[in-house]
């Protein structure tokens, strides 16, 4: 039996479905109210996800952005690796209500939830 | 810490979470389990030492290694096969995380 | 084609023989895991393998949206799999798993 699930994110947005993929599980694993802990850790090119400035409509794709509200709206924790958003891209803004963290604490993360499911 | 099992799907060539599984890993006992390509770490030392420096311990399916027909390099990497997979995913390790 | 689905279902047939209870949920291209009519010549048919353990009591759910975008429609599927949705089939896998396993790449 689990408590607590974490949706790790490790693919960048657009180019493949997953990450959004990835988001609306979360979100499902949230509304049907059996789970009580969805959250998300968004990793390596994953953490492109947040971005703030992202316009998907530019290739018609549906927004990311808009699922990692419904997630946070629902509170859902949505953590973003600090370090490997540094590396990638430099100082860029992050959507509202992302938590920012190093990977000393995505280790604790993922250690605090009862199951992993990586995209 | 939590135990982890690292699923490994993916061949050493297109595995890019190396320095992911040392940042998760760090403290905790863990293993990689080696599934289709993945295999094929066990055939290049340099990719398989590099494994084998981050995890306690390395499995592969002994179907999907044999099915390549390869000099086996990585001789401490343990051959098993699904039912002693199911016994690492349920009974060894507290966590699975594919990467 | 991958040999994710061919993964999934050998780690499923051997979980079901220790006596686990064992679901698998497809997601994006894994849908096509419970279409009828697989048939893949010289390649394991995966879907004759879903067939076969279902009887040992494999619990096979794909979602739904994902079927929908790949043209795949409620009739086509396996006898005894079902095209779900991730808010009632998935949520309840999770939430009564011991273990989840993604087999993607």
């Amino acid at each position: 039996m689990a408590e607590s699930v974490l949706i790790l994110v490790k693919k960048p947005p657009y180019g493949l479905e997953d990450a959004f993929s990835a988001l609306r599980a979360g979100l499902a694993v949230l509304v049907s109210g059996r789970v009580p802990v969805s959250n998300v850790l968004l990793i390596g090119e994953g953490t492109l996800n947040a971005v703030a400035s992202q316009r998907p409509e530019a290739i018609g794709m549906p927004s990311n952005m808009e699922a990692l509200h419904d997630l946070m709206d629902l509170e859902a924790d949505v953590y973003v690796v600090r370090e490997d958003l540094q590396e990638l891209v430099g100082d860029v803004q992050l959507l509202e209500g992302v938590k920012v963290i190093d990977r000393e604490r995505a280790r604790q993360v993922i250690d605090e939830h009862d199951l992993v499911t990586t995209f | 810490m939590r135990s982890k099992l690292f699923i490994l799907l993916k061949s050493p060539h297109d595995f890019d979470s190396l320095d992911l599984m040392v940042s998760i890993g760090e403290g905790a006992p863990t293993a990689a389990l080696l599934f289709e390509d993945a295999v094929l770490f066990a055939a290049n030392e340099k990719k398989g030492l590099e494994l084998l420096s981050v995890v306690n311990q390395v499995y592969m399916i002994k179907d999907d290694w044999e099915a390549r027909g390869l000099p086996l390099v990585m001789t401490s990497f343990k051959m098993i096969d699904y039912p002693e997979a199911v016994d690492l995913i349920m009974e060894k390790y507290e966590q699975t995380i594919t990467l | 084609m991958n040999m994710d689905t061919n993964t999934a279902v050998k780690l499923a047939r051997a979980a079901l023989e220790k006596g686990y209870h064992v679901g698998i949920f497809g997601y994006g291209e894994g849908v096509t895991l419970i279409k009828e009519g697989q048939d893949p010549k010289r390649f394991q048919n995966v879907g004759q393998e879903v067939q076969d353990l279902l009887e040992k009591g494999l619990e096979v759910v794909v979602c739904e949206t994902c079927s929908q975008a790949r043209g795949l429609v409620r009739g086509e599927e396996i006898k005894g799999t079902q095209i779900g949705s991730l808010t009632n089939n998935l949520s309840r896998f999770v939430a009564k798993s011991d273990r989840m396993v993604t087999i993607a790449r």
